[in-house]
């Protein structure tokens, strides 16, 4: 079996830099493209929670095939990306509760319930975990946060951005996710892990939107 | 004195309107039928209270609290 061969991007980012772990939890709209994004740019190890089986509905917005309906996403992610790439994919097809994560830890869940869970139990203050991103959508609107967890500011930053599911916007379920937007988030969190990679100063937030091409950054 | 001022309501769409120089936030929003539950309200990309009043040239941008990410 060939080997990819990295020289395209060398001068953007390198494999050796990327030899950290990651950790994707949903493997849904945003995580599916953004786990074969990270795999294809280099990233070796993955792991990827998520309890979920795939819907028709899943399939026009996220990576998945028309023979994977029924299957688990992560198991149904863990063959789409070997057939792309030689990364080393760790699925777990389970809800993260609470984990001894480290590297790169990556939220692509549904509510914000889950996100204070995933926060509270495996990020806030873990000194082996040396970011943290955060990615929402709706619509066409995409917000995506990235943390050190162990920097005061940034903790009391995010902590600041952590509404209630009762405050969040609940767009109708025919207005939730679009293909182009997941790409597009995708796209963001790689280059999020290509700076962290690099040493290079990153944002702690970014918005975009496609409604009205409006790209915001802090 | 009338002023011109922006908003940007992500996910929506662009308003620009003509108000009275002081006029507030809600009161641009409000007349502009803008929702304001489950959004968060920046003008000139810095947060801002609802009483804020407005000069020329400010942009209001209303970015919805979403959460989605899995479906």
């Amino acid at each position: 079996m060939a080997l990819p061969d990295f020289w395209r991007q060398l001068d953007m980012v390198t494999p050796e830099q990327l030899s950290f772990p990651v950790t994707i939890v949903g493997a849904g709209g945003i995580g599916s493209p953004t786990a074969l994004t990270l795999a294809k740019m280099g990233c070796p190890q993955i792991t990827i929670y998520d309890p979920d089986t795939i819907e028709q509905h899943n399939l026009p917005n996220q990576l998945y095939r028309l023979a994977d309906v029924g299957q688990p996403k992560v198991k149904a992610l863990q063959a789409i990306i070997h057939e792309f790439t030689d990364c080393e994919v760790n699925p777990v097809a389970e809800r993260l509760v609470e984990a001894d994560l480290s590297g790169v830890v990556i939220s692509a869940v549904d509510s914000m319930a889950e996100r204070q869970s995933i926060w509270q139990g495996s990020i806030r203050y873990r000194i082996r975990v040396d970011l943290y991103v955060d990615a929402r959508m709706g619509a066409e609107v995409s917000r995506v946060f990235s943390v050190r967890p162990t920097d005061p500011d940034d903790v009391r930053f995010y902590e600041s951005t952590l509404y209630s599911d009762l405050e969040a916007t609940e767009e109708n379920c025919t207005a939730r996710a679009i293909i182009y937007n997941v790409l597009n988030v995708a796209s963001l969190v790689a280059n999020i892990v290509k700076r962290h990679a690099r040493g290079e100063e990153g944002h702690r937030e970014l918005i975009f939107d496609f409604a009205t091409m409006s790209l915001l950054l802090d | 004195m009338s002023v011109k001022v922006r908003v940007v309501q992500l996910g929506r769409g662009v308003i620009d309107c003509e108000v009275e120089a002081g006029t507030t936030v809600a009161g641009v929003l409000s007349s502009n039928g803008v929702p304001l539950d489950g959004m968060e309200v920046r003008v000139n990309g810095g947060a801002a209270e609802l009483d804020h009043g407005l000069g020329d040239g400010d942009l209001i941008t209303v970015v919805p609290l979403i959460k989605g990410g899995r479906s």
